[in-house]
């Protein structure tokens, strides 16, 4: 057989090149003198076989015979018929490849169809039968052995969801078909509904329908003996069953399923946590919506801080369900209430007071506002949104000092400051906060900064704080240059720019003090050549740090690398001196984090003895990094193994610092307190970054988590300090 | 010429890369025997240790991380059922063949303590770690000349109460299949995932019990479980054009990626399921199943299993080759097929008992690379799998 394929094949190839067709192994192509040939031995299933039919993703089942043997390269099929007789298949599945193989792997999707099409109904049993047909071009030949029985158990619920739903009939919020209120298609593929039913009991009726168009592809579904059917059985409103005025229900169907459930929802309410008396009902509006008109808020302390935490509570079918935020515990407060995703309401099982909660902005204290709970299918989410009402701004009507076109040199003297005023067009609520907001540009389009000033009508801002916004606005260091600002009122993220310009202020940045700040010297990791000295990190105006290795010989500071710079050295008293004599070291090499101050002229040296890897389960997987140099401390080889708790494998860790002098502390370098997730890949994100934090002896509270492919792997860890990188991080390198 | 490549296939389906090196005849140079003697009994000594009364298989050879293992120690056990196999005949081996029949009850006892999930008890969370230990309950009571009920009846009860039962309390995930795992379900989890490792092993316990249990009637009833489960599988999480298994069934999907281990399990069963019911088309697809393992998870420069990793990826290949000398022992295979299984079979283990291992040495470790040897701390299933290699030429029938 394999050598007549041979054969067969360089034949095929010399009709293939003719035909100039890639395609080969068709049914389309040319066949020269072949003689149609049956197919002599059906192997599997075995006769009198049953399967199920699973509702998966690709489930098939493999149908499996002897190939005929003939000259030619037959396409098959295999056919399915109702009885061992009938002359109509039910359904043809070409084999695989083309129909090229002696094989068919038939989805279990479509023999669903062929079932359902054979009179099988859904989760029962049935028996089809099936033979191969093998084909030549037009010619077919059927497998010459019996066809074989199999039995067939269907899967659950319908074939094929409708796409969309819709609830018709006297008994709806909406009887008119045209109108008819849309169902929500939930993840899992089930739909539902939030509507009132009433009518008159016994008389009114209510159906579903796929499109609220009236024509012949229009399906109808209704409900017999409490389960989904497809027909047009439309549900009578029963005893009882009418909503009063502020009820309704949730409707859900699951096609999957073939089940149709009908909840009443009695309550629907504002629920701010642990005080029950602030709590409010929501009335019901029609077409799935709640509201609360005039709620004044009320925040309660919580400690020293009001609790700005709320969400929607509802009671359906007997049972409290939260409609919350999408986070258990979200850290986010909005800038303003409008309907960003921020707002969408997810449903949960009932939860404590405070989990998915919103925020409210702390200012809506004392305010009364207009809240709605939308659960109509007919929004893409269920939302909530928090209307205002008339509360607007008070607008700001003049600007004040400094005067237009002021110059303005800054000074080094510590706390030096300007102040900004303006005027309102009348007493503002304390609702109202107000912004100076600096632009880069007359027209006041590109914002660079805003300093928020509270219900004010002046604030002082520091020349620190200008010298920056300065700079943001791309005024080059020590020079002058001009700036924009104006003055925002703003009322809950509801915000007014005046209608006036912005008004120009020209700045002169800080003199005397260095944009940069490089170490050199014998002593340095970076050696005695000046335009290889390194560069200190300049965390903010006058501040630098570095992270770097000193041993025994002289280094100093300097803020150019072309010799024309001012050379700093440190004195015996931390004290930052212009001295054309370097610092001598003695000793021991040691790792230093320097900081800088040129603002007082104050320096820090602190040595640095180990950095660990805490494994924060298990100190027996700590290891220690060795310091490669230029900042970055590492640990080769580290084997990864997640420690097995009794609800999982723990995947927590960071690192801790040892400082040694001038005191002996140590610090932890991890993640933020609030970062409870794990990476999602191992490439650099922020993630990854190491913020510096004062030492927990708890190994659980400041920490990271390996990625979960991690697990029993064994791979290279850096952290790097260095003063190139923009942030300070670690990482997982080498996996292996 | 691509298109004719796949019309080649057609005849060339289960001829996939056949192994090149041959190290048949060197095979014979061994006394496979006295092989086995060594590694087995220097395993047992090193692993399998007591506390408080309880023997079960450690962590590690090392007496440092010397905690229990759930469910690697039932893999364990199975190879020392295979050593028993191999010296209960020998009158030279008598000894040792008493030694292995003596630790039956040690590990149906002992076995219970590793259990993190509940010491003493054999119920765990993990559907697949479960089903290990009642396959090696089940091995226990098939070859002990006087096995205890409890061996049998505890088997049965862990599968009817916490294995069988997840296929109806989940079918509505992925139409059937048993549960991997108990821990994958709640809230920000990612629900139940139907894997390849829980349903190969669930479908070869219920073809033993049907093949074990003496009524008609629990023979039929776990048959049409474990032909269910199978048919799931083979349905959802493989490829019958190449014989690959798929590992899992999860948040809707198939993730594939194959592994030794699950290929083993369903071959295992596939092969298990035309022992009891004659029908071909379970022995055709445990060939295809095995002609997948022993072509594409391999090492292409020694042709030997693929090292997969350490932790539990290193019991892997020592699950295949458990149930792979069970197929290359059928009577019923195509003697060239067998002949192909052979040859696979003896390179590995002469390249793992040439390569894999320092001979000089005491403790004869094997690593999860079966060309390189370990030394010092070794975990238990890189150490299993290697000597169920060895095991396994001391089975071969042919």
């Amino acid at each position: 057989m394999k050598y007549d394929m041979k054969n067969n094949i360089i034949r095929l190839s010399v009709l293939l090149i003719a035909a100039a067709s890639l395609w080969s192994c068709k049914g389309d192509m040319v066949f020269d003198n072949v003689q149609p040939v049956a197919v002599t031995e059906l192997q599997s299933p075995a006769a009198d076989a049953s399967i199920a039919l699973f509702d998966a993703d690709g489930a098939k089942t493999e149908f499996r015979w002897a190939p005929a043997k003939s000259d030619g390269v037959p396409v098959y099929s295999v056919v399915f018929y109702v009885s061992e007789t009938d002359k109509d298949p039910v359904f043809t599945a070409t084999a695989d490849n083309n129909g090229t193989r002696s094989i068919a792997n038939v989805l279990h999707t479509d023999m669903n169809r062929m079932a359902q099409t054979a009179g099988i109904k859904e989760s029962q049993k049935g028996d089809v039968w099936w033979t191969v047909v093998a084909a030549y071009g037009t010619e077919q030949v059927v497998a010459s052995t019996p066809r074989r029985k199999l039995t067939v158990t269907r899967m659950k619920g319908f074939i094929g969801n409708p796409g969309t739903l819709y609830i018709t009939g006297s008994a709806c919020e909406v009887p008119e078909l045209a109108d008819a209120l849309q169902f929500r298609r939930m993840d899992d593929g089930s739909y539902e509904i939030f509507t009132q039913l009433k009518g008159t009991e016994g008389t009114d009726k209510y159906w579903l329908v796929d499109t609220p168009v009236d024509g012949p592809n229009k399906r109808v579904f209704g409900v017999t003996n409490g389960a989904l059917v497809e027909d047009d059985a439309p549900l009578v409103l029963g005893t009882g069953e009418s909503n009063s005025a502020n009820e309704a229900y949730r409707i859900s169907v699951d096609f999957t399923k073939g089940t149709f459930t009908k909840e009443k929802v009695t309550k629907v309410w504002y629920n701010y946590p642990n005080k029950t008396a602030e709590n409010s009902d929501m009335t019901y509006a029609g077409k799935g919506v709640w509201k609360l008109d005039n709620k004044m808020i009320t925040l309660h302390n919580l400690g020293d801080n009001p609790d700005n935490r709320y969400h929607f509570r509802a009671t359906i079918g007997g049972k409290t369900v939260v409609f919350g935020h999408r986070e258990k515990d979200t850290q986010e407060v909005p800038a303003k209430y409008d309907n960003s995703s921020y707002f969408w309401a997810n449903e949960y099982e009932n939860k404590s007071d405070w989990d998915y909660s919103f925020k409210f902005m702390p200012r809506t204290n004392g305010i009364a506002v207009n809240m709605t709970l939308n659960l109509s299918g007919a929004t893409e989410h269920y939302s909530h949104a928090i209307d205002l009402g008339n509360l607007v701004p008070v607008a700001v009507t003049a600007l004040g000092s400094p005067a237009a076109d002021m110059s303005l040199k800054l000074d080094n003297i510590s706390g030096s400051k300007q102040a900004f005023s303006w005027t309102r067009s009348g007493s503002a609520a304390a609702v109202t906060v107000y912004k100076v907001v600096f632009f880069k540009d007359a027209a006041g389009e590109q914002k660079v900064s805003e300093v928020e000033a509270g219900n004010s009508d002046a604030i002082d801002i520091l020349h620190i704080d200008l010298d920056t916004i300065a700079g943001n606005a791309g005024v080059e260091a020590e020079s002058e240059g001009t700036v924009y600002w104006s003055v925002v009122a703003d009322v809950l993220g509801n915000a007014a720019m005046p209608e006036f310009a912005p008004r120009a202020l020209k700045i002169r940045r800080f003199q005397g003090i260095p944009s940069n700040i490089y170490i050199t010297g014998s002593a340095s990791e970076y050696g005695e050549t000046l335009t290889a000295a390194g560069k200190l990190k300049r965390l903010e105006h006058g501040k630098f740090e570095i992270y770097t290795q000193l041993k025994s010989g002289t280094y100093y500071f300097t803020d150019k690398t072309d010799g024309n710079g001012i050379r700093f050295a440190v004195n015996a008293s931390n004290q930052i001196v212009e001295s054309a004599s370097p610092v001598t070291i003695l000793g021991d090499a040691k790792v230093y984090r320097i900081r800088l101050d040129f603002t007082n002229n104050t320096a820090k040296l602190e040595a640095i003895s180990k950095v660990t890897l805490q494994f924060s389960p298990n100190s027996a997987r700590d290891a220690d990094l060795t310091y490669k140099g230029k900042g970055v401390w590492s640990k080769e080889g580290y084997y990864v193994e997640f420690h097995q708790e009794g609800w999982g494998r723990d995947e927590r860790y960071r690192f801790v610092a040892n400082i040694s002098e001038p005191s002996a502390y140590s610090e932890v370098w991890s993640a933020l307190p609030a970062e409870d997730s794990r990476p999602n890949k191992l490439e650099y994100y922020e993630y990854y970054n190491i913020h510096v934090q004062t030492y927990n002896a708890d190994r659980y509270s400041l920490k990271y988590k390996f990625m979960g492919e991690l697990d029993y792997k064994t791979a290279d860890v850096d952290v790097v300090m260095s003063p190139d990188v923009n942030n300070y991080h670690h990482k997982i390198y080498n996996v292996r | 010429m691509f298109a004719m490549a796949s019309c080649d296939k057609v005849e060339d389906l289960y001829y996939g890369d056949v192994p090149t090196t041959d190290f048949t005849d060197q095979a014979a140079d061994y006394d496979w025997a006295e092989v086995g003697d060594k590694t087995t009994n220097n395993f047992i000594t090193r692993w399998f240790r007591e506390t408080n009364g309880y023997w079960y298989f450690r962590t590690k050879n090392d007496g440092v991380d010397d905690g229990g293992q759930y469910w690697p120690g039932a893999h364990a056990m199975d190879l020392v059922v295979d050593a028993y196999i191999r010296t209960k005949d020998d009158p030279a081996r008598a000894e040792l063949a008493k030694k292995y029949l003596d630790m039956f009850p040690k590990w149906f006892d002992g076995q219970r303590q590793a259990n993190w999930a509940g010491t003493g008890s054999w119920k765990n969370p993990f559907i697949d770690d479960m089903e290990w230990n009642v396959i090696t309950m089940l091995n226990l009571y098939e070859n002990h000349p006087t096995p205890e009920d409890k061996w049998l009846t505890t088997a049965r009860q862990v599968y009817d109460d916490w294995i069988w039962s997840t296929w109806d309390q989940f079918e509505d995930y992925a139409g059937g299949g048993l549960l991997w795992s108990h821990d994958t379900i709640g809230e920000n989890k990612d629900g139940p995932t139907k894997n390849a490792c829980s349903n190969g092993p669930g479908s070869v316990i219920a073809c033993k019990l049907s093949k074990i249990l003496p009524d008609a009637d629990d023979k039929a009833k776990y048959l049409g479980q474990a032909k269910r489960i199978y048919d799931w599988e083979k349905s959802v999480l493989y490829d019958p054009l190449t014989g690959a298994v798929y590992d899992n069934w999860g948040k809707g999907k198939v993730n594939k990626g194959s592994t030794t281990y699950n290929q083993g399990t369903f071959m295992g069963t596939a092969h298990m399921l035309y022992q009891l019911t004659g029908d071909k088309m379970y022995l055709q697809d445990a060939v295809q199943i095995a002609r997948f393992t022993i072509t594409r998870l391999t090492d292409k420069k020694y042709n030997v299993l693929q090292n997969e990793g350490y932790g539990d990826n290193c019991t892997f290949k020592g699950i295949f080759v458990r149930y792979f000398i069970l197929l290359v022992n059928e009577p019923d295979l195509d003697p060239a097929v067998r002949a192909e299984f052979i040859k696979f079979l003896k390179h590995q283990a002469v390249v793992l008992w040439t390569m894999g291992v320092d001979q000089k040495t005491d403790e004869l470790l094997f690593s999860a690379d079966w060309t390189r040897p370990a030394y010092g701390s070794q975990e238990l299933g890189a150490q299993f799998s290697g000597c169920t290699v060895i095991e396994a030429m001391n089975l071969l029938n042919y």
